[in-house]
């Protein structure tokens, strides 16, 4: 067993889950991409300006 | 089925199998004018594109890659991408992902039987030496440029279309595909301001799936 600190407490975490975290940083990119940022109220606004404009 | 594979079915039901498709590419700034592109393309000929960063949570990556691989009858691989500098690693994340689909489609299994991909590379002959299991194949040459990768997109998804639905659906041309890309490209800086954004932030990674999102809207009001 090991542990693991986050921000307000010591949270034990088993090996095999340990494991896991290890294996999906390996797989990942090397940069946090895909972060959905905007509304759906933004995407609309951006959408009926664009439709707007032609 | 697998939790993961029940998990992407029931977010994506409302787009069929058929018009799934799985686009395997670097996840890089140099790579993205090509994706946006790949992505409206895919996107402009009826069909939906998967990508593995649109699921970003704490799910185990492969799993969810070969799960969306498995909920999508179409794919594209790119195996374009080189080490930029003498030194610097290789990725073997896009040949690996390409192996995986073809492994599903050769697996034996019934649904997977029907898959199709398309392969595409930066240079002529450069598949002979980096990837050449798939000589075969024939794998179509961008050459890093975003117009020459929507033709091929676009060829590979109108063989698609001829062959789900005869005579009744055809893909628009890779020229009108482009001016209305490049019309999309035009119209964006200006709208996105409304929402205080740079044109350079919404077409950066951190807004792409949002950006596919807007290209799907705005596509279904301008077809």
């Amino acid at each position: 067993m090991n542990t693991v600190k986050n921000d307000r407490k010591l949270t034990v975490v088993s090996a095999a889950e340990k494991s896991s975290r290890v294996a999906t940083r390996l797989v990942q990119p090397p940069m946090v991409i895909g972060k959905r940022r905007l509304t759906a109220a933004q995407r609309r606004v951006i959408l009926h300006a664009m439709l707007k404009a032609a | 089925m697998s939790d993961d594979a029940r998990s992407v079915k029931s977010k994506s039901t409302a787009v069929s199998y058929h018009r799934r498709v799985f686009i395997n590419c670097p996840f890089d700034n140099d790579y993205l004018p090509l994706l946006q592109a790949i992505a409206f393309a895919v996107i402009d000929c009826g069909f939906s594109p998967r990508l593995a960063i649109q699921e970003v949570n704490g799910r185990l990556r492969l799993e969810k890659m070969i799960a969306m691989m498995r909920d999508s009858r179409l794919s594209i691989h790119d195996i374009s991408r080189l080490p930029a500098a003498p030194g610097e690693l290789p990725r073997f994340n896009m040949p690996f992902e390409c192996g995986l689909f073809i492994g599903l489609k050769e697996s034996g299994a019934d649904e997977h039987r029907d898959k199709q991909f398309l392969v595409l590379d930066g240079a002529a002959h450069q598949h002979q030496k980096t990837m050449s299991d798939v000589a075969g194949l024939d794998p179509k040459v961008h050459s890093n440029d975003p117009r020459k990768a929507i033709d091929a997109v676009r060829h590979f998804l109108a063989s698609e279309l001829r062959r789900q639905t005869p005579r009744q659906e055809s893909a628009p041309g890779g020229a009108s595909i482009w001016q209305r890309y490049q019309r999309f490209r035009g119209e964006l800086p200006g709208a996105v301001s409304r929402v205080k954004l740079s044109a350079n932030e919404i077409l950066s990674f951190d807004y792409l799936s949002d950006l596919i999102e807007l290209m799907a809207d705005w596509i279904t009001h301008r077809p």
